[in-house]
Formats: C-alpha cells, sequence, structure tokens
C-alpha cells in the first residue's frame, strides 16, 4: 500500500512539473 | 610545496583535456556534420527512434515534455526494480526489497542525477538494482547534457530546439559511454573488481571468515564519477578500497569529477559560436573553484580539537581521511564533488575541520563552480541573464545577452528558479530543525547537529548527493522530504532555461553595436562573478554563522 502511495507521489511532483511548462508557456503567450 | 601538486596536477590536468573534449562534443552534437561516422550515427538514430522528419522545429515546451516523460518513465522503472528486486534476477545474495519511502528516494535521486543514498549499496541492492541505477547514471547525465545543447542551439539562432531523445541517445553513447569504457579498463587494471558473482568468503589470519562484497564496481565508478553521478557502488564511496583503492585511481577518480562539467562551458561556447564569451564563464567558474580548494585545504593544515593534546596534534587534520592518498587529497575532492554536484566522497565530511566544512557548502549554495554536467552551465545561464540585466540597469541600456533583448519575462522566470534554490534549502532546514523528524536523528547537539541538517539539504537541492554523515537520514520523512526536493530542484532550474532560451531565439537578433554591453570582457566576468557572490552565497551567511562559524568560535574556548 505504500509503495502505491509513494509512487504517487512522484507522480503527482512530475505532473506539477509538467503544469509549470504550461504555466510559463501561457504567461509568456499573456504578455 | 607537496600538499599543492595534487590540486595543482588534478585541476590543470582537467583544464587541458576539457578543451579538446568541448571540441569533441560540438561535433557530436552536430546534426549538420557531413562526417561518414555522424551520418552512419544519425542514420541509424531514425532507424531508432522512427524519426525521419528533423525539419519539422521543436519548440523550448515540446522539448521539456519529451525530457519530462523520458525522466517520468525511467523513475516508474527504477522504483519498480527497487521495490520488487526480491522477485527478479541477478539477486545473488537474496536481498530483498527496499521500503517503499526509500525506495522512492532512491529511484528520484539517481534519476535527478543526485545519486543522494540512504542505504549502503553493498548490503541493501541485488545486481540488477545496481545495473539499473548505473543505468540512470548514464541516462540522467545525458539528459543534463542533452538540454544544455539544447539551450546552445536556440541560443545561436536554430530554428529548432531538436530532438531531446536523439540528444540523450548521442550523449550516451558517442559520450559518456565511450569515456566510461575507458576510465572503468584503467580502474579494473588498478584492482576495482569487475565481476557479477556473489560475495567473497575470505578466512582471516585469526581464522575467522569474513565476506567481502563485490561485483561489477569499476564500471559503476567510471560513469559515477564521469557523469557527476556520485552515487557509490559499497556505502563508504570512493574511501572504500574496492572502489578507490590507490593514490592513481584517486587522481583519475578525481579528473574525472571535473573534466566533463568544465568541458560543457566550452561546449556552450562553440555551438553559440562564442568561445571567448565562454572563456570568460570558465574564468569565473575556475577562479571559485580554485579559491574554494585553496581555503579547504589551508583550513584543513590545522590538527582538529579532538587531537589537541596527542602527539599528531602537529599534523593536519588527518581524522576522517584515507592516508593512502595524501594529505590534501580529502579537502580537495570534497571542494571537487560538491562544487561540480558530483557528490562522491574519498573522506568523511563529517570530521572536517568546522570552517573548512564551509567550502563544500558553499560549493552546493552556489551550484555553478562548474556545477553538473550540462546544469552547471544552466545555472551559470541563470546567473548570466540577471548579470547581464543588472549590468544593462546600472548604464541605462535595454540588456542584451548574445544579441537578443531581455525582458521582464526572462528576468522574472531566471530570478525565481535562482531563488528557488535557497528556498530548498532554508525552508527544509527550518522544518527539520524544528521537529523531530530532524532533531531525533542528529548525532550531535548544537551548531554541528544543524550544519548536519543544512548539509542534508543543500546536497538534496544542489542535486549533489555527498552525505555530512553522522544523520540518521534513513527515516521516511527524510527520505520523502530530500526526494521532493532532489525532484524539484533537478527540474526547475532545467525548465526555466529552455524557456527563457526558447523565449529569446523567438525574438529578432539585434545587431552588436557600439553601446552593446560585451558579454566576453573581463567587466562582464567581475559583474557575473559579483552577482554569484551575491545573490547565490550571501541568503546563507546566517546559515553559515549558525554552523561551522559558531562551531569554530566554540571550539576555540
Amino acid at each position: 500500500m505504500l509503495t502505491l502511495v509513494m509512487f504517487f507521489v512522484a507522480t503527482c511532483g512530475f505532473a506539477l512539473l509538467w503544469a509549470l511548462i504550461y504555466w510559463i508557456e501561457r504567461s509568456r503567450g499573456a504578455q | 610545496m607537496n600538499t599543492w601538486i595534487l590540486p595543482l596536477l588534478i585541476l590543470g590536468l582537467a583544464l587541458v583535456i576539457a578543451w579538446p573534449l568541448s571540441r569533441y562534443m560540438q561535433w557530436v552534437f552536430d546534426s549538420q556534420s557531413q562526417s561518414p561516422l555522424l551520418r552512419r550515427w544519425n542514420h541509424w538514430l531514425e532507424l531508432g527512434l522512427g524519426r525521419s522528419d528533423s525539419s519539422i522545429p521543436v519548440t523550448w515546451a515540446g522539448y521539456c515534455c519529451s525530457m519530462l516523460v523520458f525522466n517520468y518513465g525511467m523513475f516508474v522503472l527504477v522504483f519498480a526494480v527497487l521495490s520488487f528486486q526480491d522477485y527478479l534476477p541477478l539477486n545473488a545474495d537474496k536481498k530483498v526489497g527496499l521500503e517503499p519511502t526509500l525506495a522512492f528516494n532512491t529511484a528520484i535521486s539517481f534519476v535527478t542525477n543526485t545519486n543522494l543514498q540512504h542505504y549502503s549499496g553493498e548490503a541493501a541492492l541485488s545486481y540488477l538494482s545496481q545495473l539499473s541505477l548505473m543505468w540512470l547514471q548514464f541516462v540522467s547525465a545525458a539528459t543534463g547534457l542533452a538540454v544544455l545543447v539544447a539551450v546552445a542551439r536556440a541560443m545561436s539562432g536554430a530554428k529548432s530546439m531538436g530532438d531531446f531523445y536523439r540528444d540523450v541517445a548521442t550523449a550516451s553513447f558517442l559520450i559518456l559511454l565511450p569515456l566510461s569504457f575507458v576510465v572503468a579498463l584503467c580502474l579494473a587494471v588498478s584492482g576495482v573488481p569487475m565481476t557479477l558473482s556473489g560475495a567473497a568468503e575470505a578466512t582471516t589470519l585469526e581464522g575467522a571468515t569474513q565476506t567481502i562484497a563485490r561485483g561489477p564496481v569499476a564500471a559503476f565508478v567510471a560513469i559515477k564519477q564521469l557523469g557527476t553521478n556520485g552515487g557509490g557502488f559499497f556505502g563508504p564511496n570512493s574511501t572504500h578500497p574496492l572502489e578507490n583503492p590507490t593514490y592513481w585511481t584517486n587522481i583519475i577518480s578525481n579528473f574525472c569529477i571535473l573534466v566533463l562539467p568544465m568541458a560543457c562551458v566550452w561546449m556552450f561556447g562553440r555551438i553559440t559560436g562564442r568561445v571567448r564569451h565562454s572563456h570568460v564563464v570558465v574564468c569565473v567558474m575556475g577562479l571559485l573553484l580554485v579559491s574554494f580548494v585553496a581555503y579547504a585545504v589551508l583550513c584543513e593544515q590545522q590538527s582538529t580539537q579532538a587531537l589537541a593534546n596527542l602527539p599528531v596534534s602537529a599534523s593536519s587534520n588527518l581524522e576522517g581521511k584515507e592516508l593512502r592518498f595524501g594529505a590534501s587529497a580529502g579537502p580537495l575532492w570534497a571542494v571537487s564533488t560538491t562544487s561540480t554536484s558530483n557528490g562522491s566522497v574519498n573522506a568523511m565530511h563529517d570530521s572536517l575541520n568546522p570552517l573548512t566544512s564551509i567550502a563544500p557548502l558553499t560549493g552546493m549554495w552556489l551550484n555553478v563552480e562548474f556545477g553538473g554536467i550540462g546544469v552547471g552551465m544552466l545555472n551559470m545561464f541563470l546567473f548570466i541573464v540577471l548579470s547581464v540585466f543588472l549590468a544593462g540597469m546600472m548604464v541605462g541600456r535595454t540588456p542584451e545577452y548574445l544579441a537578443r533583448k531581455i525582458d521582464s519575462h526572462e528576468i522574472k522566470l531566471a530570478l525565481l528558479t535562482i531563488l528557488t534554490h535557497p528556498a530548498f534549502i532554508l525552508g527544509g532546514t527550518a522544518l527539520f530543525a524544528a521537529t523531530s523528524w530532524g532533531r531525533e536523528t542528529l548525532s550531535n547537539p548544537g551548531s554541528h547537529g544543524l550544519t548536519q541538517i543544512v548539509y542534508e539539504f543543500s546536497s538534496a537541492a544542489a542535486n549533489n548527493g555527498s552525505g555530512f554523515e553522522g544523520l540518521g537520514d534513513n527515516t521516511p520523512p527524510w527520505n520523502i522530504a530530500t526526494g521532493l526536493v532532489m525532484l524539484f530542484a533537478r527540474f526547475i532550474p532545467i525548465i526555466a532555461p529552455l524557456a527563457i532560451a526558447g523565449s529569446l531565439s523567438s525574438k529578432r537578433a539585434t545587431p552588436e553595436g557600439a553601446g552593446t554591453f560585451r558579454t566576453d570582457s573581463w567587466m562582464f566576468g567581475v559583474i557575473l562573478l559579483g552577482t554569484v557572490l551575491i545573490v547565490g552565497a550571501l541568503l546563507f551567511l546566517p546559515l553559515a554563522v549558525l554552523g561551522p562559524i559558531a562551531e569554530q568560535l566554540q571550539a576555540a574556548q
């Protein structure tokens, strides 16, 4: 169970980084 | 005088070899090269990767997404291997799967090129796990190099960032693999084991039976050093006599720590067509590195307080040193490994004199004195953008870098990214110093204990991986916290330079005129050095005072 939790935590971390790319892209486009 | 021979030899040798190596690196990444070898390599890549049309331009976001997907895939694979190694082959010594938070920490640690190890490899990992970590040591280093090449391409005016998978394959197969093969061969000849047999049984002089761990150590150590990885096959890392047996293996290893990060800076200059600019950057980085080495070697000339009343008190600080390498090898390696984001150790950093320990800490706080493979220059790229902006503001001109005008978008990205580094270190230290998560894992009270916590977070945030030791860091809070810090501290400083380069490359190039602030002048070097020291180091001064400096003052009383 804890293995799945840690896998989920890492997946969320990568998802946040993926969101950062799109946030930067949008903030550039908004200028 | 003898004290300085080893530092001069290693630093000089690395500089001399890095220059032609940078030429080779530029050559292999040149997709337009007419060399028969490279044309055949590019043909194989097209066959292997299934991409025949390289004319479609790749944006920075596309390049970033490919990089993240690839790294996530690596994490999933290695996390599974570490968690279920007891069900997998190449497990001669019947090792069980890692505890989940430790598997998370270890997989993230190697994916991010950090190699922070909260375990002893010879005791906890099967050979398949060790080999999967060795594979990560190649591809994580290749990731950093690929991103630097993409940024350099964009700054040179290329329409496309390139293909991430093609760059990673080129970095792995044409740079890291051949170099690692040569270094592994030198290490194996010097006595480092290279075998897939299980642990050896030996009978000691007293008649007892001793189990001696071994494995594919030479191959592991070669890429560990060349790829600024630092994760050891054995728990004691390069202090272990089977990882670093002799004076010569120590020289080879320390040389390998420095050579590729140095070559990366010149490679950036060659790809962008601004070699004089890269000379200035190398000078700034080199000045910082040499200063820290000299400072650390001098500070370690004094004996530790623990030996104050013993007959050896007149010697240098011999505590925690491997004497087969010589007296200056410990502080030289400590600075080399922390300045280049490597993280391997050949001496106990916990045993350095308090003032000496400021040198490796500052190496990780700045993270630009050549830095990790690829990412060291990327970190410096952020400081360069900031320096150009500050210089432009001082003289009232629009800041330009490599003929592209810098505006608020790039400055915000650079500054925010630079500030995430201290935020991870200071925030993490505050949290763990204030709670039982950190306090109950310390082996020393007071200032030294604080330094242990600071060092661990600095090592994670700089993707360094070295340990101050003395800290009981294999606990769920440490594993999770440092795992998350490593993840974000690795990829935010990779994403931001790609975004800045992508943004700058989309602007029209402005020809340099008399009013352009030149980035290949000594004045730029001074401003860059000042920016790195003021923005990068001053934020950490309170921690240095509360930790190592306070400890030194207490010891002197």
